[in-house]
């Protein structure tokens, strides 16, 4: 009985709407409310058990001005702005007409800047736009279906200024179609507060949009004036605007529009005559007209936005699409390594790229098959590498999958933001770990079971060799992602001074597992090719019926095999170096510490006194993404704390082992540098001579760029050697603790990866913190 | 000068209106009312004020009602279980009224919640800050926060932030996968 | 209605007038003791003097804080208020 009242007790008023209601059907409440909540405890809250308060916490508030945007005060002129006027516009003249229309289509363009180049909010940009309002209100009417939404009978209004909005808000939606493929994140990347207005059910195809920009810039050509041609550039870029998608729908790889794009955006920066749209035409009104679930806000000024941000976007898109010229998968790879690694590209950019790249069909960029694609990426497996036993095939198909899963993660990482692309990291050196521990479980297991399979005449040592080759390739994978998390955390000055010492211990450490393992496969190749040159030898002493079967297995092997081998162990060359690179950076870092420490002005230990914790926790904290990784195993606290010992110089003779340690940093920077050119001498040559192969031809600029920052890195720690003398002098004393500090600092043109551990004075007033 | 320390008094409502305005006052984030109530109502043991008292109170601090005074600073935190496997302690609010600032009173009010945090059981304490608020990094880095994490453009798209924590127990340095055991009742 | 508390009130839409010229309706989510109010799916009329046609203008705003002096009146429709009542009775006349 109850539970039938219940539920007719279901709510019957319609959500979507404001629902009249007579006052005849309606009691007054309001006193029956306060007289039982005086009857409340203050602590108490009534609310339904399942509600959680949390969500209050995001509320809007009646009549507070920073949180109800019902309050915010419009101006005569946005009250009565209207649409349908043709604003500056007489019976003799169109003479303001024209300066109004390209004053609002310029302002319009700067603000889609305001919003994707400066993360602002649609409300505050383009959506403050009273004409991108009324078409969007327009078009999410099912019946809409007159897209001539402008009628002011005036044809700069109407044609133009219309075909320019309309152009507009179809990249809008392009940009909705971004977000929710989810390759960027919406609030970081890129708000998209649509307010309502994000169904676009009424919006045009491109066709008939190119169409009806065609057609303004047809209207222009007829009004003689020579004022026309500024507003036609507008018209043209947003034409550039509405075939941006091409590169995900077509996957199109023309640069057409996006160099009309960089060419128009300097032309129109050339101009300096700056021109006023019509007043109430930008406006905060449709943050209190239409449905809007946040805060009020202020709306962005773009008036000194410049044209060239076009420019950014258009290049940096430019540069995405590039990768499909890619000639095998190591040139895809070391793509996704470099395009957005030293300076994070436009957002637009980055997410038309893993859209571009991996495909919907399930292919990478239409040429390769996804499952390729990945065993690809296991170096030491020959090209058409297939598991022949088909037990270990159907066991081993999960873990590939996953493999494959974590792989894709790896490239859908690589296009993220610079704080995601850490936290990528943190998550996929667990699958890795995961991945890494079935591959070895896997194959103890038909290593166990070998001698029970023996009397069945099957052969497992292709099988174990197999699971273990995507093994290794996943252990490297893996100690390269921790390497990654790690001296990423530089760069987004995550760590303070007194842990810097672990953490380029640590990358030390790490670098030197990674040299190990990357060796590992390279031996494992190697032995690959000895067996293609042993068929050769085998090929001579066979009999003749057996030789043709060898023959043709022997050729392909030689074709096909022998050249991807050689190319992925001169990658693998390339990367050893790159790492080897990394590792010498890390220990000129740890040394230089050690010296700042035997000067007493640095400790590895927490500075300050804290009642809550102790260094013990305080490193176990920093290290808790590593905690579970078995291989390589996380050395405990002494082991750091032994390691720095070893480093540290004290009296007597200061000055003389002081000098040694510098000589052997200098000796270790300069074989570095050495590393470095060998590199640059390589990506610069087109990886032409042996026996380093980069596969960065599409990213020849991007590559040499960030080796070249690591060769400014070198540089600075020379110097920071000299500095850190001049300084301090040539022994130790108690009072430079006091006088000195140590700040890691990021030099400009270097790698943030390695900053400087940079003595400072201690000034009094930072003293007192 | 003479400051002491109280927890809130969730039935004072000129308390709950005075720290709704230092707060209000000092921080740009907007927050209503059911902000303060789901904090206040829910850890009302975990909300303290500081206030400017005479020697005298000061030194009798235990008897003195500031029921009609004014604070001039105020602290507001919660703790719940994170990710059903560790006990987490959150700071949400610290606000000092800005002459009243310099003198180590926000120090001393994140002490005194941190303190009644960890004999709630907490294994760590979190708390965002933006990366140019130099002097939040200041207080809480000196105090044992370290930063985990830094989050893009965080506020309100204006700037990135850093995600602090304090491990109070060995908890807090285990990734919650691992604590989690599926054997253990869900609490 | 005597018998009717707050927390029966938790899921009814209510009607509140917050000016001559700006009403809001929504589900009733959580009251204090103060009894300010938090609303959810809350839809605004404001009542609009412009030039224009429209005589108001409706919008979504969702999740509203309601502070208590903001607030004009409070209202109901009858039916809900007589299912409650109804429900309210029955349950208390159903305990022993």
């Amino acid at each position: 009985m109850v539970q039938e009242k219940l539920s007719s007790l279901t709510l019957q008023e319609p959500k979507d709407k404001y629902n009249e209601v007579d006052d005849s059907e309606l009691i007054e409440v309001k006193d029956i409310f306060i007289q039982l909540a005086n009857k409340l405890q203050t602590k108490t809250i009534i609310k339904d058990p399942n509600f959680d308060l949390f969500e209050g916490t995001h509320s809007l508030e009646v009549n507070n001005p920073k949180l109800d945007s019902s309050l915010i005060k419009l101006t005569t002129e946005e009250y009565k702005f209207d649409c349908n006027i043709a604003y500056g516009s007489t019976e003799e003249t169109q003479n303001d007409a024209l300066n109004y229309v390209t004053a609002i289509t310029e302002r319009l363009l700067r603000l889609v800047l305001c919003w994707l180049n400066n993360y602002q909010t649609l409300p505050t940009t383009i959506l403050s736009c009273r004409y991108v309002e009324n078409f969007l209100v327009k078009c999410s009417n099912e019946t809409f279906n007159d897209i001539h939404v402008l009628k002011t009978n005036n044809v700069i209004y109407d044609k133009v200024l219309n075909s320019c909005v309309i152009g507009i808000c179809y990249f809008a939606k392009f940009a909705q179609d971004l977000l929710k493929s989810g390759v960027i994140f919406e609030e970081e990347d890129m708000n998209f507060n649509i307010m309502g207005l994000g169904s676009f059910v009424g919006l045009p195809d491109q066709q008939i949009i190119l169409q009806l920009l065609e057609n303004g810039l047809t209207t222009l050509k007829e009004i003689k004036d020579g004022r026309t041609e500024r507003l036609a550039k507008s018209i043209e870029l947003t034409k550039c605007f509405v075939h941006m998608e091409d590169h995900v729908v077509h996957f199109s790889t023309d640069n057409q529009y996006l160099d009309e794009m960089i060419e128009i955006a300097k032309y129109l920066d050339t101009i300096s005559t700056k021109l006023e749209p019509p007043m109430g035409s930008f406006s905060m009104g449709i943050q209190k007209r239409l449905a809007n679930q946040f805060p009020p806000k202020h709306l962005v000024d773009p008036d000194n936005v410049q044209f060239s941000g076009f420019v950014t976007l258009a290049e940096h898109v430019k540069i995405v699409i590039k990768v499909a010229k890619s000639e095998n998968f190591i040139e895809i790879l070391q793509f996704a390594t470099y395009f957005n690694k030293l300076h994070q590209r436009h957002v637009i950019a980055r997410a038309i790229f893993p859209l571009f790249l991996m495909r919907e069909d399930r292919t990478v960029l239409g040429k390769y098959s996804l499952d390729g694609f990945l065993k690809s990426h296991v170096l030491d497996l020959p090209k058409n590498a297939t598991e022949q036993n088909g037990d270990v095939d159907t066991l081993i198909q999960p873990i590939l999958q996953e493999c494959l899963s974590v792989l894709f993660e790896w490239y859908q990482n690589s296009s993220q933001n610079t704080c995601r692309y850490r936290q990528g990291y943190n998550r996929q050196l667990l699958v890795w770990d995961s991945v890494q521990a079935q591959l070895e479980n896997m194959h103890s297991q038909l290593l166990s079971n070998l001698q029970l399979q023996v009397t069945n005449g099957q052969d497992n040592s292709q099988s174990l060799d197999y699971i273990m080759s995507i093994g290794a390739w996943a252990y490297s994978m893996k100690i390269t992602s921790m390497i990654e998390f790690s001296l990423k955390g530089f760069d987004l000055e995550i760590y303070k001074p007194f842990e810097s010492y672990s953490l380029f211990w640590y990358s030390h450490y790490l670098c030197k597992h990674l040299t190990n393992a990357l060796l590992l496969i390279i031996s494992h190749i190697q032995k690959k090719k000895d067996s293609i040159s042993a068929m050769n030898k085998k090929l001579k002493i066979e009999s003749w019926e057996e030789k043709g079967k060898l023959r043709t297995q022997y050729h392909n092997a030689l074709d096909i095999d022998l050249p991807q081998f050689e190319m992925n162990i001169a990658f693998l060359n390339y990367l050893s170096k790159r790492n080897k690179i990394n590792e010498s950076l890390c220990l000129v870092e740890i040394i230089h510490f050690a010296i700042l420490k035997s000067y007493g002005i640095i400790d590895e230990k927490f500075p300050a006194k804290s009642k809550f914790v102790d260094d013990t926790l305080l490193h176990n904290l920093r290290f808790k993404p590593f905690s579970s990784i078995g291989s390589p195993p996380l050395p405990e606290i002494e082991m750091f704390q032994k390691s720095i010992n070893s480093f540290m110089i004290k009296a007597p003779d200061f000055k003389r082992k002081l000098n040694e340690l510098f000589k052997y940093v200098n000796k270790e920077l300069s074989s570095t540098t050495e590393m470095i050119e060998e590199i640059l001498t390589s990506i610069q040559n087109g990886d032409l001579k042996a026996p380093l192969y980069t596969g960065t031809r599409l990213v020849e600029e991007e590559a040499v760029e960030y080796f070249t920052y690591l060769k400014a890195s070198v540089k600075n720690l020379e110097n920071n050697s000299n500095d850190i003398v001049n300084k301090l002098g040539d022994t130790p004393s108690e009072e430079l603790k006091s006088k000195f500090k140590v700040e890691l600092e990021h030099m400009p043109g270097s790698s943030r990866y390695f900053p400087i551990l940079c003595v400072k004075p201690n000034t009094p007033r930072n003293k007192k913190q | 000068m003479p400051i002491i320390y109280k927890p809130l008094d969730i039935n004072n409502l000129t308390h709950f209106n005075e720290l709704k305005k230092l707060i209000d006052a000092d921080l740009s984030e907007p927050y209503s009312i059911y902000v303060y109530r789901y904090f206040l109502n829910q850890w009302p043991e975990l909300a303290f004020l500081a206030f400017d008292v005479t020697e005298e109170e000061k030194n009798n601090s235990n008897n003195v009602d500031v029921s009609d005074k004014v604070p001039i600073g105020c602290i507001i935190c919660k703790n719940e279980l994170h990710r059903f496997s560790r006990m987490r302690g959150y700071i949400g609010m610290l606000a000092v009224e800005s002459h009243y600032r310099g003198q180590g009173i926000s120090k001393k009010l994140v002490e005194i919640a941190i303190t009644q945090m960890e004999s709630n059981g907490c294994d760590e304490i979190m708390l965002e800050t933006e990366v140019e608020n130099v002097i939040a990094l200041n207080l809480y880095e000196n105090m044992g926060f370290i930063k985990m994490k830094r989050m893009f453009r965080y506020y309100l798209n204006e700037g990135d932030a850093f995600k602090l924590i304090l491990p109070l127990t060995e908890k807090s340095c285990i990734r919650s996968t691992f604590l989690m055991n599926p054997q253990t009742p869900v609490l | 209605m005597e018998h009717l508390k707050l927390g029966d009130f938790i899921g009814c839409t209510l009607y509140i007038t917050l000016s001559k010229e700006r009403f809001i309706q929504g589900t009733l989510v959580a009251v204090d003791s103060q009894a300010n109010l938090l609303l959810d799916y809350v839809w605004e009329r404001t009542i609009t003097k412009d030039i224009t046609n429209a005589k108001y203008n409706d919008r979504l705003m969702g999740l509203v804080s309601v502070p208590s002096d903001t607030i004009m009146s409070i209202k109901i429709t009858k039916t809900k208020v007589n299912k409650l009542v109804t429900l309210k009775n029955e349950m208390l006349s159903s305990i022993v």
